[in-house]
């Protein structure tokens, strides 16, 4: 489905990586289940990674993210289902897993008394770097985060976004082919997200896959190319946004910008009412009405408004971005 | 190199602390050294005085010098153990409280490796501990009384003991999840080690004694550092073989030592007096066991006149003490035995307390592998396994070991 030509906020989604051509899946997990007494954190989720892909895994806290997020680092055993790293089982093959993988917690785990540079030789140490390979290795490393001028302070008297950065780069010490990102952004200033994320586009433009999780939408909307949207441990949708979009009964939100008087405004909101449109909302110039149906309800109205004399200045679909996908998509769901 | 053990030396060593540390060690065992030197001399001189101990001021040296080695590798043992668990102790469970035990998992470190870099550390730190307070035995050393042999063999066996202690320590510390918890039950196994078995010996020795059984070496001592380190350097109680009334701390454990003077008299006496008295344990003076403190209280012969000036006994090995010997009967095959006996102790302390090191790297490894330490599998009841791919996984899954 191609898709909104209308849609002016968020920059183009990111070009899809070279190696994208779908023909490699990096993750794929089937029916994975994982309880902890009771309590069932991941209940026969599914989930596909294309080699290449930026994946954000959406869901709250307590969805099961973290959990799927562990059985691809090796960490935990499922108690059901499959899981496969560009076909290597973590259960049966973890050294191989480990290999391919860069795993990135929810957390940071420092050692004090180190310094970015030992911090990083040590874990590239730990994946079998030799010496050499490794001065190269955290010099590039350092280079990418953009904490070369910190190699020899501290890791503790670092900001957290350095930190965040360094423990981005200690996932990378062994050049994995697939990131596993847990909440990499949380806890982060504005500023501090922003070079994460130039950081991390930059990564898939080396052909990375990248697989990240957020609880907060916005975060994952301008990096990455495929979402799941993960819910009490069940996968609810997953694909391109536009997939996801035209799987959910989404409506679609236009704002109008017109021309005119008081009672311009008036006219125009009564016959976006008759052409269908609800929550028609007029504040100064501006027409909000959303729509049920996609981009011919959108296209629709607009005629109904320019046929009924109303002067339209600009006219706009809002997506809402994720955020309101995510509650569309979600809203079926008893919590 | 490990990267683990070469981390932690980074870690651990490059600081102040480290520093501190050991000019604090060696401070406090110098002081030690010099309180002792000062006390056995001044104990001497007073022998020499009244006439007793049969130790001329020629001869006064090697005792002298053997009471202050055997002082300062009880105090150095004493040290170790203080600092070997502590450091220890926050190995596994430091990095589970500093949340990089998960980091260190899915690298490609096997669980095997992240363990015997973390008692690397701690060896290297036993090691540069022990090391460091050489001199300070070298300046005891030349006075005499303790040959080289002895010496190293203690220093030796103080060094294994450390790092064995070390290991039970990485176990100990696999197990607990909160460093503090780690380092409280460490220092209580090293307390149950030294003082608890020193204790249990003498609950040994009192209920043979009431029950008129023979006096032997009480099995609980073979769990004691310092009772091993005892053999190890040969020491004896001077009292005992009829020199001066010196101890060292570890003269004093020598006492129970197969073949000691003391252990020897004891069965002498009550083979002998068993046919003469049809109860023997109650009528008996009852010889309770004097380990720690007490002189021994050997029936009337050891209160007798100081034996003839013994030459000092460079290293004399185990023999019956010449002035002790009143009880001639003791018969020869006997005393050979307990030589044999006696030569083998160190080595049956070392070897129980590498099995109780092993034990405790085999815990730390299997609990560093992965499938345990983040999350605990449990076996689930089975639910319906949806078509065959699950099977493989729901098969492994109550094996915790699977991972690595």
């Amino acid at each position: 489905m191609t898709d909104h030509t209308l849609t002016v906020p968020p920059p183009p989604p990111p070009p899809p990586p070279p190696a994208a051509t779908a023909a490699e899946t990096a993750v794929r997990v089937r029916g994975l289940v994982k309880r902890y007494g009771r309590f069932v954190a991941v209940d026969h989720l599914d989930l596909d990674v294309p080699a290449g892909a930026v994946f954000g895994l959406i869901g709250p806290n307590g969805a099961g993210k973290t959990t799927t997020m562990l059985s691809l680092a090796t960490l935990l055993i499922p108690d059901e289902g499959t899981v496969a790293v560009f076909g290597a089982d973590p259960v049966r093959r973890p050294r191989d897993v480990r290999r391919l993988v860069g795993w990135m917690p929810d957390f940071f785990g420092l050692y004090d008394g180190l310094t970015c540079g030992e911090y990083l030789d040590f874990f590239a140490a730990a994946y079998g770097l030799r010496p050499a390979a490794r001065r190269r290795r955290v010099a590039d490393l350092l280079e990418l985060v953009d904490l070369s001028h910190k190699r020899d302070i501290d890791v503790v008297g670092l900001s957290r976004g350095m930190q965040q950065r360094l423990g981005l780069a200690r996932t990378l010490v062994h050049d994995p082919r697939l990131l596993v990102l847990d909440e990499p952004a949380s806890g982060l200033d504005p500023r501090a997200r922003i070079d994460l994320r130039e950081i991390l586009l930059e990564l898939a433009r080396q052909g990375k896959t990248i697989l990240i999780s957020s609880h907060i939408l916005s975060e994952l909307g301008e990096l990455c190319d495929r979402v799941g949207i993960i819910e009490a441990g069940r996968m609810l949708a997953q694909g391109t946004l536009d997939e996801i979009r035209a799987a959910s009964r989404a409506t679609t939100s236009v704002v109008a910008r017109l021309l005119g008087d008081e009672a311009a405004l008036l006219a125009a909101a009564q016959a976006a009412t008759a052409a269908g449109a609800l929550n028609v909302q007029v504040a100064g110039a501006l027409l909000r009405a959303d729509l049920d149906g996609g981009q011919e309800a959108a296209a629709d109205l607009l005629a109904a408004l320019v046929g009924a004399g109303v002067r339209v200045v600009s006219y706009t679909e809002q997506h809402g971005g994720l955020e309101r996908l995510f509650m569309s998509v979600t809203e079926g769901v008893v919590r | 190199m490990n990267p683990v053990l070469r981390r932690e030396l980074i870690e651990r060593w490059r600081g102040r602390r480290a520093v501190l540390t050991l000019t604090l060690y060696l401070a406090v065992l110098g002081g030690i050294l010099y309180l002792l030197y000062r006390v056995g001399q001044s104990v001497l001189q007073s022998q020499f005085g009244f006439g007793f101990g049969g130790v001329d001021s020629l001869s006064a040296g090697p005792v002298l010098g053997r009471f202050l080695v055997e002082g300062l590798l009880f105090f150095i043992l004493l040290l170790v153990l203080f600092v070997a668990p502590g450091y220890a102790a926050s190995a596994v469970s430091g990095e589970r409280e500093r949340r990089t035990l998960p980091l260190l998992q899915v690298t490609l470190l096997r669980p095997f490796e992240i363990v015997l870099g973390k008692l690397g550390a701690s060896v290297a730190w036993l090691a540069l501990l022990v090391t460091a307070a050489l001199p300070l035995g070298a300046a005891a050393f030349f006075l005499g009384g303790i040959g080289l042999g002895d010496l190293l063999r203690g220093v030796a066996m103080i060094l294994a003991v450390g790092v064995c202690v070390a290991a039970m320590s990485l176990g100990i510390s696999s197990v607990v999840k909160r460093t503090s918890a780690a380092v409280v039950l460490t220092y209580g196994l090293v307390l149950a080690l030294a003082g608890g078995t020193a204790f249990l010996s003498l609950a040994e020795v009192a209920v043979r004694a009431s029950r008129g059984d023979d006096l032997r070496t009480p099995l609980a001592l073979y769990l004691n550092p310092f009772f091993g380190v005892a053999d190890a350097v040969r020491a004896q109680n001077p009292s005992g073989a009829g020199m001066s009334a010196l101890p060292s701390p570890l003269g004093l454990m020598a006492e129970a030592l197969p073949g000691a003077p003391a252990m020897r008299q004891r069965d002498d006496v009550i083979m002998e007096a068993q046919p003469a008295l049809p109860e023997p344990a109650f009528t008996e003076p009852l010889p309770i066991a004097p380990l720690e403190d007490a002189e021994p209280v050997p029936p009337p012969p050891a209160e007798a006149p100081p034996a003839p000036p013994v030459p000092p006994a460079v290293a004399a090995p185990p023999p019956p003490g010449a002035g002790a010997v009143v009880i001639e009967e003791a018969p020869g095959p006997l005393g050979a035995d307990a030589g044999a006996d006696r030569a083998l102790v160190w080595l049956r302390v070392l070897g129980l307390y590498v099995a109780l090191g092993l034990l405790g790297l085999l815990t730390a490894t299997r609990r560093v592998r992965t499938g345990r330490a983040v999350a605990r599998p449990r076996p689930a009841p089975p639910v319906a396994p949806p078509a065959g791919g699950s099977a493989p996984a729901a098969a492994a899954a109550p094996q915790p070991g699977v991972v690595s």
